[in-house]
């Protein structure tokens, strides 16, 4: 059955307990409302958590969540969300609004929506506030077909980098953001099979073969959140943006799955000799020891492998207290 | 004979609102009025495929007048005061949406909703004409137009919907949901948008594109408050999905002669026997050409803002037609309360007040024409001045002062005289403004000086020849060229080389086909060809013809 929504009581916490903080924050370091891109569902529930942070909202919409779009799919979503954030700039909650008919990566990747008269991807505002809900268990890559008729495929962190080139060439409208990134677990797109069947340094290498040695969702978690955290912190530092990952929230969604939260931090850096400032080693993230749900409260998981580190639950605590806050944000 | 409700059937909505706002764009300039009506400040206009919503910072609406605004052609709008007035406008998007909210906040600061539900009402008139192609249905059963409007109107009452539905100071906003698809297509293209919502709203003028701007509004009001009338102006945001812009009036220096600033407006109030109708301006092109963008060349006649039929409906009033309208971009902008556009907005209503009115535009067309003309005229005698200066100045270069040959000197006497006799001409014209005679006999001067220096020159070449002693005392080449230099001459010399007379019927906008071409083709090589022994002799040949086509 189709749901409208993908609230879970854990999901509902990390937004208010999690990301609210850090989005409060990130709007208080800004001076102003932040501009929000992201998968927010038809009924909006992120947005309603967040919506004093928000001025802006640009959002994709698909017709039927975790199906390739086809044009005889009802457009009732599409439709419901848009009278939703109509009435929210009505009541002034928010200035303006894109609805995106589509998922994110074939409408940023081929460059216009679903919608009868196709709406051209185009972003001229600095997005501060990602939130990347890729809750669902979504063929990856998802086919469509070009301008030019041609079948193409596309990968969602293909359209997260084209996203994040956008952003560099808007750096000098605003220059932080958070990026919140939620997948499943149990993700297995063609671009992480790649991943593990050609990892592209020998840490990870040896990192994999020890996540081989665990099982289900141990294993699965940990081969993940090696592989976001490395393709996300690549995409950041190509287009200049100085990343500070979080420790990874595992959490139950709906219907038992298991989710990770991933949250960066971007900050628009200077380059030095080509490369750009990184004040976190790739080492000492994935060394880091999940974050779990208990009852209403976060903490640290109990470690699976032997050298796991114990992290601070407070999120902008951990944040404010990083080098890369003190050198690059303060 | 009396009638009942029953005798205006509900099909009369369909029919009129489809005659009346034949294009989407119609409905949008519908609600925007009412937002300049209501004295807003700041529009704005989202347009997305869902929807679409119309937002001002107007006076607002209380309950009582949106409950009116349902009536159909009963508006106790003050036509005299305001430009919608005919009681339908709320209509106007029958056709284009399923749906239309209004929420409005008035001076008693409830916020309040009207809800038209055309999808509804839409869904019977078809029934009912379904039915009637089938004569399944008498005239008597059909639906009246009241009864259709009771069923599908809800307004809610005062206290009823909460502040923070709408939590405006005044205001209102218009939403419309459930857009046809079919109509949504007129409407997608920001640009098409755009270039109609410049020409049917008082928008303000683009003060960083446009450098007179400041001051067409500052002096436009000024007329009309020393008359006791007020010019609108409102500020209207854009966005057609993703794409926003604060929208302008469409005048930019760039349209004038490339990226030159426009000659400074010229304004003249209309009025006569006491009546004052409005106040014209206009800008010249800072060369004698008519404007590169067609679209704004010549002046548009409006009302408060909003234009009233196109720019050459107004050609008819200048007396010397294209030669002078198309080099200016202008308004006519009427502000006498009296003078009214017609149903169609593409005149003024017939009325004793619209003779008036075109009589006393006549009077400023003339005026306009006559501008022009000054401007023609000292123009074209600074660039000929331009290009007499050059002359001496090619003359100057040439000149070998210790030339043996006198029959060289014979034709350098014969070309300086020829440019003597022009600046003595030009030195006679009394049009000319004081810093151009100024130059002109400054020239003159140095033209005699140079005369007299060849002179000389031959006069040594004779005295040599007879053994003579040579007369002294000329200037010295050096010495008459320092003092050409001096002189600036700071006209632009508009000369396009054309490369054959087809280029210079482009030019002219002249529309030529084919076979015309090849007709011109052969009179260019048979005749202007044949009578041009240089290249540049040519070029000046096409060039009069352009200028003696283009001054009619």
């Amino acid at each position: 059955m189709h749901t409208n929504t993908f609230n879970s009581p854990h999901k509902v916490l990390i937004r208010e307990k999690w990301n609210k903080p850090l989005i409060k924050f990130l709007a208080k370091k800004l001076g102003q409302k932040l501009v929000y891109m992201g998968l927010p569902s038809p009924g909006a529930e992120d947005l309603n958590h967040w919506i004093e942070f928000i001025r802006i909202v640009i959002a994709f919409q698909c017709r039927k969540y975790g199906e390739p779009s086809i044009e005889t799919q009802s457009r009732n979503d599409v439709e419901k969300l848009e009278s939703l954030l109509r009435q929210l700039e009505r009541q002034r909650k928010i200035d303006s609004y894109v609805v995106y008919d589509g998922y994110l990566e074939e409408v940023v990747l081929r460059g216009y929506d679903n919608s009868p008269h196709r709406i051209e991807f185009y972003n001229s505002e600095f997005i501060t506030l990602f939130n990347l809900d890729f809750c669902n268990k979504i063929t990856s890559p998802l086919e469509f077909v070009s301008r030019n008729g041609a079948l193409e495929t596309a990968y969602k962190f293909n359209a997260i980098q084209k996203i994040l080139e956008i952003q560099k060439g808007l750096s000098n409208l605003s220059n932080k953001f958070l990026f919140l990134l939620t997948v499943h677990c149990s993700y297995d797109g063609e671009e992480l099979q790649n991943f593990i069947h050609n990892p592209p340094t020998s840490m990870i290498k040896a990192k994999l073969s020890d996540y081989h040695r665990l099982s289900g969702v141990d294993k699965n978690a940990r081969i993940v959140r090696l592989f976001v955290i490395h393709l996300i912190q690549q995409h950041f530092l190509t287009f200049g943006f100085t990343p500070k990952v979080l420790p990874v929230i595992q959490y139950q969604g709906l219907g038992q799955t298991t989710l990770l939260h991933f949250v960066f931090l971007g900050i628009s850096s200077q380059s030095s000799g080509g490369s750009y400032p990184l004040f976190q080693e790739f080492d000492e993230i994935i060394g880091q020891k999940f974050i779990q749900i208990d009852s209403k409260n976060f903490t640290p998981q109990q470690p699976v492998l032997s050298d796991e580190q114990d992290v601070d639950v407070d999120p902008v605590d951990f944040f404010t207290q990083s080098k890369t806050y003190q050198k690059l944000w303060k | 004979m009396k009638l009942t409700k029953f005798d205006i059937g509900a099909e009369i909505i369909s029919i009129l609102t489809r005659g009346m706002y034949p294009d989407p764009k119609d409905a949008l300039r519908e609600y925007i009025q009412n937002g300049v009506d209501a004295k807003a400040n700041q529009m704005k206009v989202k347009i997305r495929q869902e929807s679409i919503v119309i937002e001002d910072d107007g006076v607002g609406m209380n309950r009582d007048v949106l409950r009116k605004a349902v009536r159909i052609g009963v508006s106790d709008k003050n036509p005299t005061k305001n430009v919608g007035f005919m009681g339908i406008g709320i209509y106007s998007s029958f056709h284009l949406s399923n749906s239309l909210s209004i929420f409005s906040k008035g001076d008693e600061k409830y916020v309040n909703r009207l809800d038209i539900d055309f999808g509804k009402m839409k869904n019977i008139l078809k029934t009912q004409r379904d039915l009637r192609l089938r004569n399944q249905i008498k005239s008597e059963e059909l639906v009246d137009l009241q009864s259709l409007l009771e069923s599908c109107i809800t307004l809610t009452d005062d206290g009823e919907l909460s502040e923070s539905e709408f939590p405006a100071y005044t205001g209102t906003r218009v939403e419309l949901s459930g857009i046809d698809l079919e109509f949504y297509s007129a409407l997608s293209d920001f640009n098409e948008v755009a270039d109609y919502l410049q020409d049917v709203i008082p928008l303000k003028f683009n003060e960083s594109e446009f450098a007179h701007a400041r001051q067409i509004e500052k002096e436009v009001s000024r007329i009309c408050e020393e008359n006791g009338q007020t010019f609108e102006i409102v500020d209207l945001i854009l966005q057609v999905n993703t794409q926003v812009e604060k929208l302008y009036r469409p005048y930019q220096n760039i349209d004038f002669n490339k990226e030159k600033i426009p000659l400074e407006p010229v304004f003249q109030p209309i009025q006569s026997k006491g009546i004052f109708y409005g106040v014209a301006w206009g800008c010249l092109n800072s060369i004698r050409r008519k404007l590169d963008n067609k679209r704004l060349r010549g002046f548009i006649l409006k009302k408060q803002g909003f234009s009233i039929g196109k720019r050459e409906n107004l050609l008819k009033f200048f007396p010397r037609k294209n030669m002078f309208f198309d080099r200016y971009s202008g308004e006519v902008i009427i502000v006498n309360s009296a003078i009214l556009p017609n149903a169609s907005r593409n005149d003024v209503e017939y009325t004793p007040l619209r003779t008036q009115f075109y009589n006393a535009l006549k009077e400023v067309a003339v005026k306009f024409d006559a501008v022009a003309d000054e401007f023609q005229e000292k123009d074209k005698a600074k660039e000929e001045l331009a290009k007499l200066h050059s002359e001496i100045q090619t003359h100057l270069g040439n000149y070998n002062e210790f030339e043996e040959n006198a029959e060289n000197l014979i034709e350098l006497i014969v070309s300086i005289k020829k440019i003597i006799d022009e600046l003595k001409k030009r030195t006679r014209n009394k049009r000319l403004d004081p810093v151009t005679l100024h130059r002109a006999k400054a020239l003159l001067e140095q033209a005699n000086d140079f005369e007299k220096s060849v002179q000389n020159r031959i006069s040594a070449l004779t005295a040599k020849r007879k053994n003579k002693k040579s007369p002294g005392g000329q200037k010295s080449k050096v010495e008459i060229a320092k003092g050409v230099s001096a002189i600036t001459v700071d006209a632009d010399i508009d000369e396009r080389n054309y490369e054959n007379l087809f280029e210079v019927f482009v030019d002219l906008e002249l529309p030529v086909d084919d076979r015309l071409k090849d007709i011109l083709d052969d009179i260019d090589e048979m005749f202007i060809q044949a009578s041009a022994s240089t290249k540049s002799e040519y070029y000046k040949l096409l060039q009069d013809l352009y200028e003696r086509f283009q001054n009619g």
